[in-house]
């Protein structure tokens, strides 16, 4: 799975980078796999698999999958 | 006093007098700077009914309370008057460093009348102040104005805020820019001070805060804290990573970016544009604004060097990119530098050449009326074409250098409906169909549409987000949903709108204060209290941002605006064309009921937006009441 984390997830925490490829050994919920990356969920406005928005609590993940997660932007 | 110089600076220019006001607490205390002072002024000096070209109109210049604290992000200063592009209240909000370098120079503000005979500049410096020739700096870019200015006067340190050659033309969209990089782009101040024939402000002072600060070590104590948590906080540390240009993406994605005039909201060229391609292609450092930890400014390269204008914010990428449908990055960096030195706003400029380009693809233009100029959506040429055409109104720029609404009247037709604007300003680039408190904003704000209203809705979704938490010392308890109209969500509106307001009037810029941003309500009000000494309560903090709003709002009203001004294009309540919002338009009635209660809620008169006598006293406004016509 490749896991494009928008804004900034990629320096909240700051260790993460902005791309990542995880090896999914099977099909996972999408919030668990962020929570074990420590991103906090709380924070996470929108998510996108394989280009189309997706539910953060329901969504499964698949090997393969393209992943993008957007934090909640103001304006300005 | 503690915390101001409580000095005014009052110039008039028909005259060349000037002369310096001293105010007293109890006033400053009701009106202390920013929006409420230079509402204060306009309620009281301006003479209703005047033509905001005229040497009548009053041209206020004015630094919030906290302007030049030494808190990150406290750097803001007002320009206000009647506005020439919606013919009501008229304000611009800018940060860098010329409104700290004027508190320093010993002045809080600047009240100006009349009209200069020839063009002149004010240069003002340690507590004085003069006029001097401009003559040879009218008809020039503003960064030659700029340095012909330090120049002449033998300073490299002196900051010079001005307007440009689109002002003098009296382009009613035409803003002022300090030190090139920071502006005061909205409601055509800049057409004023060209009325008034001010091309400049230059200021230099040497004085220190901390010698006017009633409790300096606590003051520095707290903005210590505050610039250490840049990197803690989610929202100021992507302002700093990533500057407003990071917005691209997430909008984009979330299908609120305006497209094509706002048709659509998904941007199918938006990689192009985005923070990624930004910072491959023209990115080259991070600037700041005065004392600002958060430091969110862009340095950009333009036609193969570092521009001496900054880098294009969001808005500017926005409105030059996906709304006029165009994918180059370069071409809305130098479509940026063009607007900035000749001094036009850049969102009411690329607004308007998306609304030019709908009407040409719709046939309302035709060639012959743009010079042959084929001024198709995704066209860059065509788009950078206009910019100059507009600021010294030749051409197609003649029509388009008025604006959208006044544009529309004169192309007739359907071309009204293709006009995305509210009062005669063109709309930010943001999409209210997603996010509602943003179009309630746009609607019954009293400069037209403006994007700075409140905090917007997705920030306040997530009950547990970081945002939303630091809301809560304002007393928002609920989460919202994006789309919603509810009577809770206009309560949240309520205090969201005086809470920005405060931050216009004490002069924190709206990056850095929660829930858009790090600096909690708490500290805020701690920030007033060492810097003033004043026993400082929330209460009184949103009493005197509604207080700001009510004499705008009177302002207006005596002008003859009425609810029926509170509006938004047409288009906004049908669907959009593209995206996870497609078809899904903005309920009308709804949007009309959330007006009926937010009025209520704001002791307004639902069918005039009449402020109540009751409310206007409690709010020390009594004195205002019977300043328009019908006073309740």
């Amino acid at each position: 799975m490749k896991l494009s984390l928008i804004g900034y997830f990629s320096g909240y925490p700051h260790t993460a980078p902005r791309r990542l490829e995880l090896e999914l050994a099977a099909p996972s919920l999408l919030g668990q796999v962020l929570t074990g990356l420590g991103i906090p969920l709380d924070e996470v406005h929108l998510a996108a698999v394989n280009g189309e928005l997706v539910d953060l609590q329901t969504a499964v993940v698949q090997p393969g999958d393209v992943v993008k997660i957007f934090p909640a932007m103001d304006g300005g | 006093m503690y915390g101001t110089t409580a000095k005014i600076l009052r110039v008039d220019l028909t005259t060349a007098s000037i002369q310096t006001q001293t105010l007293d607490e109890d006033f400053y205390r009701l009106y202390p700077g920013g929006k409420a002072l230079a509402g204060y002024i306009l309620l009281t000096e301006f003479p209703a009914h005047t033509d905001p070209l005229s040497p009548e109109n009053v041209l206020v210049i004015a630094n919030g309370l906290l302007t030049g604290a030494p808190v990150s992000t406290a750097t803001r200063y007002v320009v206000s008057a009647r506005s020439p592009l919606t013919g009501g209240y008229g304000e611009s909000e800018a940060s860098g460093y010329w409104g700290p370098e004027l508190k320093m120079a010993g002045f809080e503000a600047i009240v100006i009348k009349g009209r200069a005979p020839r063009p002149v500049y004010l240069w003002i410096h340690d507590g004085q102040a003069e006029l001097r020739s401009a003559e040879h700096l009218w008809g020039t870019f503003t960064a030659e104005a700029q340095s012909a200015i330090r120049t002449e006067l033998g300073d490299e340190k002196i900051r010079v805020l001005q307007t440009g050659i689109a002002g003098e033309n009296l382009v009613p969209f035409a803003g002022l820019t300090n030190d090139l990089r920071h502006f005061n782009g909205r409601n055509g101040m800049g057409a004023v001070m060209g009325s008034k024939k001010l091309r400049a402000v230059a200021v230099r002072g040497t004085s220190r805060y901390q010698s006017m600060a009633h409790d300096a070590e606590q003051l520095m104590a707290l903005g210590k804290k505050i610039a250490q948590g840049v990197r803690e906080s989610p929202q100021a540390f992507d302002l700093q990573q990533r500057g407003t240009p990071g917005l691209v993406e997430p909008l984009n994605a979330a299908g609120i970016l305006p497209t094509r005039n706002f048709r659509q909201g998904v941007f199918e060229h938006m990689d192009e544009l985005k923070w990624e391609a930004y910072e491959k292609q023209i990115f080259t450092a991070r600037r700041s604004c005065y004392a600002c930890a958060v430091r969110c400014k862009r340095e950009v390269l333009v036609d193969g060097k570092t521009s001496e204008y900054g880098g294009p914010e969001y808005e500017s990428v926005g409105a030059f990119g996906p709304d006029c449908g165009i994918s180059d990055l370069h071409a809305v960096a130098k479509a940026n530098e063009l607007c900035n030195a000749y001094m036009l706003d850049t969102i009411s400029t690329g607004a308007t050449i998306a609304f030019a380009m709908e009407c040409f693809e719709h046939g309302l233009l035709s060639l012959q009326d743009t010079g042959g100029i084929d001024l198709r959506f995704g066209n860059a040429e065509a788009m950078l074409a206009m910019i100059p055409l507009i600021a010294r109104r030749e051409g197609i720029g003649m029509l388009l250098s008025e604006g959208s609404r006044r544009a529309a009247e004169k192309i007739g037709g359907d071309a009204h409906f293709f006009a995305m604007q509210v009062k005669g300003q063109e709309l930010a680039m943001h999409e209210p169909r997603g996010k509602y408190n943003v179009g309630i904003g746009y609607a019954v704000s009293e400069i037209g549409a403006d994007h700075l209203v409140v905090a917007h809705d997705t920030v306040l979704v997530n009950p547990e987000s970081v945002s939303f938490k630091n809301a809560r010392g304002l007393g928002i308890t609920q989460a919202q949903p994006l789309r919603s109209f509810s009577a809770e969500k206009m309560e949240h509106f309520f205090i969201l709108e005086r809470w920005n307001s405060l931050e216009k009037v004490i002069g924190f810029c709206f990056f850095g204060v929660a829930p858009r941003s790090l600096i909690l309500p708490e500290q805020v009000l701690e920030a007033v209290r060492y810097a003033t000494g004043w026993d400082f309560t929330m209460e009184e903090a949103l009493q005197i941002g509604e207080r700001a709003t009510n004499m705008a709002r009177l302002f207006n009203l005596r002008e003859g605006f009425s609810r029926k001004d509170d509006t938004l294009p047409e288009r906004l309540f049908q669907g959009l064309e593209n995206g996870p919002l497609q078809g899904i338009p903005m309920p009308h009635q709804e949007f009309e009921q959330a007006l009926t209660t937010l009025y209520l809620l704001k002791g307004w008169d639902p069918e005039t937006t009449m402020p109540g006598r009751v409310r206007l006293e409690a709010l020390s406004l009594g004195w205002a009441a019977d300043l328009v016509n019908g006073g309740a």
